[in-house]
């Protein structure tokens, strides 16, 4: 079992690694493709719960073990982007300010999700666990702890939290890229947003910004772990004492919103 | 907990097991790319490796009470921090390190680590929620980059 998951493990690193850095330009847009979304793709391509037929050479229980492995397996890229937080201190003081305001930008998650989750989508009390975070371990604890594990609210971030399996680390190597692209931001600010609090996310979204600006790279893996690394320290609080009672508030006010709109046309 | 989740203790030999795993398809995916000094770039996957396994060890002996994330980044602060005895060398050794390269076998694992659960609760779900988790993760994005850029631009740093 663990030959097979290693054999599929260097096979998709290698379609990687061998189809390299791609960029690809529309008009002025540039999209950079790093290999890491090929050994996404490769990876998907042997993995039997997507490609039935593949089950005959690689088993459907590699998933469970590259799954459970997937928390350990980030750590070295955690590990290599905050070695540099020490050479580039100076740089991250200086933004302290910034670092620390930012962890407020978490709240734009709910902000724009919400609205479309219930008048649009309308979905009832799912909507808070679903756009209240990021959704992924410690948010997901932090839910099933508060409203139980049957509670709408723990329907809504386990949604969410099976999507961020499927997608949303390799959502964090196109994101930044394309927004990158508009030329709006400082790769700085970028590099702050990367830090979500997700390891694999924070990973992806820094390695393709080092990508997009190859001369600041260093700077980039500092403040991006800089910034997870505050987003860890003080997610849980901002969660308790900020984000979650206006979580409540907006999705009453919502709800009200679509009350009324079904009512009045 | 609930189906297909994943909040399990971590143990020593699968923490060993799994890092150096990792370690070694971050050294095939640097030779795959055509990097050349593969051995200054071995000595410092090695140190990573070490920093992990001491952030693990760090989050156990404080009984868990924060996660390896932060432990893991704590210890590799810490060795590549100026003034610290060997620092300089840490870094001259980690600088070998692809940042890209190393990124490329963890969605190899992202991507083999999808279950059949995982699969079928998307499928049950259905687009609305895939649609509702894009806003989320573009939300917290886009959300902390505004705020960024406008600390950086009112500092003038």
């Amino acid at each position: 079992m663990r030959a097979r998951l290693g054999l599929a493990l260097v096979l998709a690193t290698l379609a990687g690694a061998l189809i390299g850095v791609q960029r690809i330009s529309l008009a002025s847009f540039t999209i950079t493709l790093l290999p890491l979304v090929f050994a996404f793709i490769a990876g998907l391509c042997l993995n039997p719960n997507i490609v039935s037929p593949i089950e005959r050479v690689f088993p459907k229980a590699i998933s469970d073990k590259a799954g459970s492995a997937l928390a350990v397996a980030v750590m070295p890229l955690i590990a290599l982007l905050s070695v540099y937080i020490g050479p580039q201190f100076q740089e991250v003081a200086a933004l302290g300010p910034a670092l620390v305001l930012q962890e407020f930008g978490n709240l734009g998650t709910m902000l724009i999700a919400m609205p479309l989750a219930v008048l649009v989508f309308r979905m009832g009390r799912e909507a808070i666990g679903a756009t209240f975070s990021i959704g992924r371990e410690g948010g997901l604890a932090f839910i099933f702890g508060k409203y139980g594990g049957g509670s709408a609210e723990a329907t809504g971030v386990m949604a969410v939290y099976i999507c961020g399996t499927i997608f949303g680390v390799i959502f964090f190597s196109f994101a930044p890229s394309l927004i990158a692209g508009l030329n709006l931001f400082d790769p700085r600010a970028l590099a702050m947003a990367c830090g979500t609090g997700s390891a694999s996310m924070t990973g992806a979204c820094s390695s393709t910004l080092s990508a997009v600006y190859p001369e600041r790279a260093e700077e980039i893996a500092a403040l991006a772990a800089s910034s997870n690394l505050m987003t860890g320290l003080t997610g849980l609080f901002i969660t308790i004492f900020i984000t979650l009672p206006l979580a409540e508030r907006y999705f009453r006010f919502l709800s009200g919103m679509k009350g009324s709109d079904g009512a009045g046309h | 907990m609930a189906r297909g989740i994943n909040l399990i203790t971590e143990n020593l030999p699968h923490v060993l097991g799994v890092t150096c795993a990792a370690l070694g398809l971050t050294l095939v995916s640097h030779f795959a790319a055509g990097v050349e000094n593969l051995l200054t770039v071995a000595i410092g996957l090695s140190l990573l490796g070490i920093f992990v396994v001491a952030g693990f060890v760090l989050t156990w002996i404080t009984g868990e009470k924060l996660p390896p994330l932060f432990w893991v980044s704590m210890v590799a602060l810490a060795a590549g921090f100026p003034g610290v005895p060997g620092s300089a060398w840490v870094i001259d050794k980690i600088q070998a390190i692809s940042f890209i390269a190393t990124i490329t076998p963890v969605l190899a694992f992202a991507a083999l680590g999808i279950r059949a659960d995982d699969v079928s609760s998307f499928r049950q779900n259905g687009l609305k929620i895939a649609v509702v988790a894009i806003f989320v993760f573009l939300g917290t994005f886009i959300g902390s980059a505004l705020i960024a850029q406008l600390a950086i631009m009112v500092s003038g740093v």
